[in-house]
């Protein structure tokens, strides 16, 4: 039994601090995860609580056979989906294939030859992917960020979203190709 | 080789190309300075990736979501209980201050809510079996009709014989029919301005 499984289990006898063990080890994931999705900070925070709510509520559901960070993130999505049917945010055809010009000039990086250059160029970097992950459409943003902000495989994010795992690569992909091309505009 | 296309650059980062293929990739790209260029680029883009910056999370923020958490999972199951047992120590309370405001005895409160609870069903109970039998002669007088009113039918069913039976439903319906469409073009004419 993994540790996660363990305090789980705690929690569902009631043990409160079992509970906060697994906020504090899932906060910041989730936070990080939230915080690129909705583009605010206190909105961020603000879900993570709930949704740690709706997990508490909702744990007897969780089966042990699951890792338990999947389960938790389902539950964040399905919150994201909520949020943005709230706010109505349009809807991106997933099936229209983003056809991303991959034969312009890429973005204008400089050769990184220095490591100091190196550093400078990944916090600048870092800046502008934060600019232009708010304007890849919500669903394809989430995706991505499962995968490269999050880190989970491609096998945990078809769990989490329900999709063929083939689909979930598929749109990474996508969401690569647009990252690339905003960021070129942003630049 | 021809330069290598973007979604071949995306899967060999990934790791999910063939060796041979992966090779032939990495042989091109020394050649190639475009794909060089293009393969270090994506490489950086990962970089900064998996490098972005947390996002501050406040050091009270899981006291701040226990808060938010029913009192424990054991009290929620056991609320049923726990509601009777309030509910009967609120009772208790009750009473109590009853009798300390009024000074009168417990037992002839009780007494005198247990005469009120009887006098209450002494009144409904003969009521409720009087309606009860009403509605079983009711039951039994639509029966009786309804099994008079089949056999009657079937009695002029063998009397007049199939043929004149389903002449006279044939006319039933004819008259029927003009009766609907004579009202519907009366009320018709009737509503014309």
């Amino acid at each position: 039994m993994t540790d996660d499984r363990r305090l789980v289990q705690k929690a569902l006898e009631g043990d409160r601090k079992a509970f906060e063990m697994i906020i504090l080890r899932y906060q910041q994931p989730l936070v990080n995860y939230l915080g690129r999705m909705t583009g605010e900070r206190e909105t961020a925070l603000d879900f993570a609580q709930d949704i740690f709510v709706k997990a508490y509520a909702s744990l007897d559901s969780y089966r042990p056979s699951y890792r338990f960070a999947t389960w938790l993130f389902k539950i964040a999505s399905n919150h994201m989906i909520d949020h943005w049917r709230k706010k109505k945010i349009p809807a991106l055809s997933l099936d229209t294939a983003y056809r991303g010009d991959e034969s312009v000039p890429g973005i204008q990086i400089e050769d990184p030859e220095a490591s100091v250059a190196r550093g400078y160029e990944l916090a600048e970097l870092r800046a502008r992917i934060e600019t232009a992950l708010e304007r890849i459409p919500a669903e394809l943003r989430e995706l991505f960020v499962l995968r490269h902000v999050s880190e989970f495989s491609y096998e945990e994010i078809a769990e989490i979203k329900g999709l063929p795992v083939g689909t979930v690569k598929n749109r990474v992909f996508q969401a690569k190709g647009l990252l690339r091309r905003e960021l070129r505009e942003v630049s | 080789m021809t330069c290598v296309p973007p979604d071949r650059m995306d899967l060999y980062l990934e790791g999910d190309l063939a060796g041979a293929e992966c090779r032939e990739i990495e042989a091109h790209v020394e050649r190639c300075p475009e794909c060089r260029r293009a393969l270090e680029r994506r490489r950086l883009i990962e970089e900064a990736l998996s490098s972005l910056p947390a996002i501050e999370v406040p050091s009270g923020f899981a006291a701040a979501v226990l808060d938010r958490l029913p009192l424990s999972r054991r009290t929620a199951s056991f609320g049923w209980f726990i509601s009777a047992v309030t509910g009967f120590l609120a009772l208790l309370a009750a009473l109590l201050g009853y009798y300390l405001s009024t000074g009168e005895s417990l037992l002839d409160l009780l007494d005198s809510m247990g005469r009120s609870v009887l006098a209450f069903i002494s009144l409904t109970v003969p009521l409720a079996a009087k309606v009860f039998c009403l509605v079983r002669v009711a039951v039994f007088l639509v029966g009786d009709l309804g099994t008079a009113l089949a056999r009657s039918l079937s009695s002029f069913a063998s009397l007049v014989g199939p043929e004149l039976l389903a002449l006279g439903l044939l006319l039933s319906a004819a008259l029927a029919a003009l009766t609907i469409f004579g009202v519907k073009r009366i009320l018709s004419l009737g509503g014309k301005p």
